[in-house]
């Protein structure tokens, strides 16, 4: 399973603190996620399985259209720790070859 | 040429100088000045002539900025022998009465609904725009007034970065699949 760097910000930040929506996401990041991509990236990882989302019932008093919050499932944190292993094993290599 | 456009201007606030900024705006012309008496207030009009809407419109934008009165949104209509109206409503005009103001965003999701699938709306553009209205109301009632206005700035550009990125997954899933297909 194919994750990009972006993609597995996003899960690791989802494991650690649970259920967020995207914002809490961006805020969380440190700037390295944005707020146009972010919600593109989620239905990205939504659709391969690895989060799953459901809209929260409208707050009293609450502007706007209700929010969705995401949360990692657990393929999604299990191909999130065989990602982090396949980086670690492959730094190591690159580390012995230098 | 004759200016095909007439609209009547309501300059009750700040009359005298709002009229001497329609006087001497460039395109426009004034015919005449009205007064009438509606419910205890005195309202004072000025007849305009111009060439277009659009030149009527930009003269009384920029009359508008020149007297410092921002605060201001105008509308058309037509008064009873059928001519065009304009009235500019001012923050201290006449009445306190509050101003409907649209919520931010509304215009580009009204767009985005056009060119995009429920799907889409409902997993990325309406979030985005739950998060726009969420920090651009957190920021005027702090009275960050220039954050709320970069909030803006910042949101219209993630819309457009989410549907560029949308395009762009959209178009490299056909080409795989076109890919898979050959393949």
């Amino acid at each position: 399973m194919h994750l990009t760097n972006t993609q597995a910000i996003i899960l690791t930040l989802l494991v650690n603190r649970g259920k967020s929506y995207g914002l809490e996401l961006v805020k969380n990041s440190d700037g390295r996620l944005k707020r146009g991509t972010v919600y593109v990236l989620l239905q990205r990882l939504e659709e391969k399985g690895f989060v799953t989302s459901e809209l929260e019932a409208p707050k009293e008093g609450q502007l706007g259209p209700p929010r969705r919050t995401y949360e990692a499932t657990g393929h999604g944190a299990r191909v999130l720790d065989a990602w982090r292993l396949y980086r670690e094993v492959g730094a190591l290599r690159l580390g012995g070859a230098m | 040429m004759r200016p095909r456009f007439q609209a009547i201007v309501d300059v009750s606030h700040r009359q005298k100088f709002f009229t001497f900024l329609l006087r001497i705006t460039p395109g426009l012309q004034v015919i005449d000045a009205q007064e009438s008496w509606i419910f205890g207030t005195n309202l004072h009009y000025v007849r305009l002539e111009a060439s277009s809407k659009k030149r009527i419109k930009k003269a009384i934008s920029w009359a508008a900025a020149v007297s410092w009165n921002k605060r201001y949104s105008y509308s058309f209509g037509r008064d009873a022998q059928g001519r065009m109206t304009i009235t500019m409503v001012g923050y201290d005009f006449v009445t306190d009465t509050p101003k409907l103001v649209r919520s931010p965003g509304t215009r580009i999701m009204r767009l985005i609904r056009f060119f995009y699938g429920k799907k889409s709306i409902s997993r990325i553009f309406d979030p985005i725009h739950a998060d726009f209205i969420e920090e651009y109301f957190e920021a005027l009632e702090a009275g960050e007034k220039s954050k709320s206005r970069w909030i803006r700035v910042r949101y219209y550009w993630a819309f457009l970065s989410a549907s560029g990125l949308l395009s762009f997954v959209g178009v490299a899933k056909k080409v795989v699949k076109f890919w898979q297909q050959v393949a």
